[in-house]
């Protein structure tokens, strides 16, 4: 082998790696050459602005990929950095732009271009460009979260908060400036504590260490001090977020006022608490009620008198005792008018007594009244005589019915009347 | 005059029910936060045993429905415990929420009541 076949050997292996590394490069590469044209762009390039390098040969390069801004304004060659590199003798690292695809769409991306010299005289540029569009949208959707993040916080009735994982207060929604009074610059980080009331700060944050020691959910109350100075009852609620390895990342939690609900709360109780012993008062008076009229009863049953209740202004009787039952022995009187129990009294008076007793509330006393009745039930009438009081009863301030008190007084009255007779004889 | 109040029966047992109701917002403003008595804790103590022990078993404790009632004490006195130990354990959500395990026996409490009150 001579020393040329050698050379060009080694050139032709040198040649396939070079074509090996550009064909696969997942970086598109180009190059120019010193008026712009393009000279090369690997498959990467290709794939990347959708030109074959055919359709790339009869302009500058910048006139076919980099011609209009996305807003529509031209793009001079003599304004780009690319092409300046080769003139100017300088290298562009990291160079952010936006090419036009053969499409027509625009596209961002990040680039780099090397000028080449050859003995001093400028030949060529080499350009590699990283198509950014995945990148830029992964950080757009990052932005777009952060701000939905952000409105979604900031649209919370309640004061809203985060903290990263030691605590350190790095988020307030806008409501906590508004509420507290004191601007969010001052807030941050442990800005929030100056806002609890004093006798609370300490279960505030015994509540708080231990969510940190345990790193679970927590919630505590304790009162916040609002900008007009009053301290009002808050809840606060905070949740760790956890990665995979089960370490906090931040905490994210609210505070929502809830003064007026437990003031609700305390006066129910106070209503309640009204409500039962005026129940328990209005229980204790009836049994007392109760146990009177008990006693009444005893001593109207047992009373060595007459005794009869009638109600209403028929008279209706509701209760007599054994002596009052004793004038007509088999006779019914409950739930009988005075009339229905003594038809035989028509006439004689008794009727419009009660009836004048009813309507005006005065008593009236009889003395050795006369009654004839008939008091076996067989037909046969008695004279019988009776010292006696109607009474009214009045029942929520008005008349209710009458109570009739008497002794009969026929033996006396006939003794008397016997005595009489025989003075006169 | 001397009728017989119909209404003192009806009273005292309408009293149970206000008993339930005290009880009821009495665990309700622990809950809340304030620091009310801890009677709820007890099933004698709580307003609805001072019911059930003061009056009630002496004049209804031949009915089975007063025993139902005894029950019923005892499980909302175990509601107000179990509550009351969320709610300190911080559970305050779940504490206050909970406050509705008390209306299935409510219900019954009622049921009972009204059956007392017609066979009394």
């Amino acid at each position: 082998m001579t020393k040329q076949t050698e050379s060009e050997s080694a050139l032709e292996k040198q040649l396939k790696i070079t074509n090996t590394i550009t064909d696969n490069a997942t970086v598109a590469m180009f190059m120019m050459n010193d008026r712009g044209f393009c000279t090369f762009m690997n498959p990467a390039a290709e794939k990347m602005t959708g030109f074959t390098f055919a359709e790339v040969q009869d302009k500058p390069l910048h006139d076919i990929i980099h011609h209009h801004h996305p807003d529509g304004t031209p793009y001079p060659m003599a304004d780009c950095p690319i092409d300046r590199a080769l003139p100017t003798n300088n290298n562009v690292r990291a160079h952010q732009d936006v090419f036009i695809r053969k499409d027509g769409s625009f596209f961002p991306v990040s680039c780099a271009a090397s000028p080449i010299f050859e003995n001093g005289v400028p030949v060529a540029t080499v350009i590699e460009v990283k198509d950014l569009t995945e990148e830029k949208a992964a950080e757009r959707a990052l932005r777009d979260s952060e701000e939905k993040f952000r409105f979604m916080a900031e649209s919370l009735p309640q004061m809203f908060w985060t903290t990263r994982p030691d605590g350190y207060c790095d988020y307030y929604n806008q409501r906590w400036a508004e509420y507290t009074g004191i601007p969010l610059d001052r807030l941050y980080g442990y800005g929030w504590l100056e806002t609890v009331h004093p006798d609370d700060a300490q279960k505030a944050s015994n509540a708080w260490n231990r969510a940190v020691e345990t790193k679970t959910e927590y919630q505590v109350e304790y009162r916040v001090r609002r900008h007009d100075g009053t301290y009002r009852w808050h809840l606060t609620k905070g949740l760790p977020r956890l990665n995979e390895s089960g370490e906090v990342m931040m905490w994210v939690g609210s505070t929502t006022d809830y003064h007026e609900q437990k003031k609700m709360v305390e006066e129910l109780v106070a209503t309640n608490e009204e409500l039962a012993a005026s129940f328990d008062r209005e229980v204790a008076a009836s049994q007392k009620a109760e146990s009177q009229r008990l006693l009444l009863h005893d001593l109207f049953m047992q009373a060595p008198a007459l005794v009869a209740i009638q109600r209403g202004p028929e008279h209706v009787y509701e209760m007599v005792n054994p002596f009052y039952q004793q004038l007509a022995p088999g006779r019914e009187f409950i739930g009988k008018t005075v009339e229905q129990a003594w038809p035989e009294l028509k006439g004689q008076g008794f009727f419009k007594l009660l009836d004048k007793v009813y309507q005006t509330g005065e008593p009236f006393v009889g003395n050795e009244m006369l009654a004839k009745i008939d008091r076996h039930g067989n037909g046969q009438m008695v004279d019988t005589y009776y010292n006696f009081v109607y009474q009214a009863f009045k029942e929520e301030g008005r008349i209710a019915g009458i109570v009739t008190f008497g002794f009969e007084v026929t033996d006396l009255v006939l003794a008397k009347l016997d005595n009489q007779v025989k003075s006169e004889e | 005059m001397l009728h017989k109040q119909d209404s003192l029966q009806s009273l005292d047992i309408k009293q149970a029910r206000v008993k339930f109701i005290l009880f009821k917002s009495k665990l309700r403003s622990i809950l809340y936060g304030s620091s009310a008595d801890d009677s709820v804790l007890s099933p004698r103590d709580n307003s609805l045993g001072q019911w059930l022990y003061a009056s009630a078993l002496a004049k209804y404790g031949h009915l089975a429905e007063i025993r139902e009632i005894e029950k019923i004490n005892l499980s909302i006195s175990g509601i107000a415990k179990d509550l009351i130990s969320l709610y300190k354990g911080g559970k305050i959500d779940e504490a206050r929420s909970g406050l509705t395990h008390l209306d299935r026996w409510e219900e019954e409490l009622i049921r009972l009541l009204d059956e007392i009150e017609s066979k009394a």
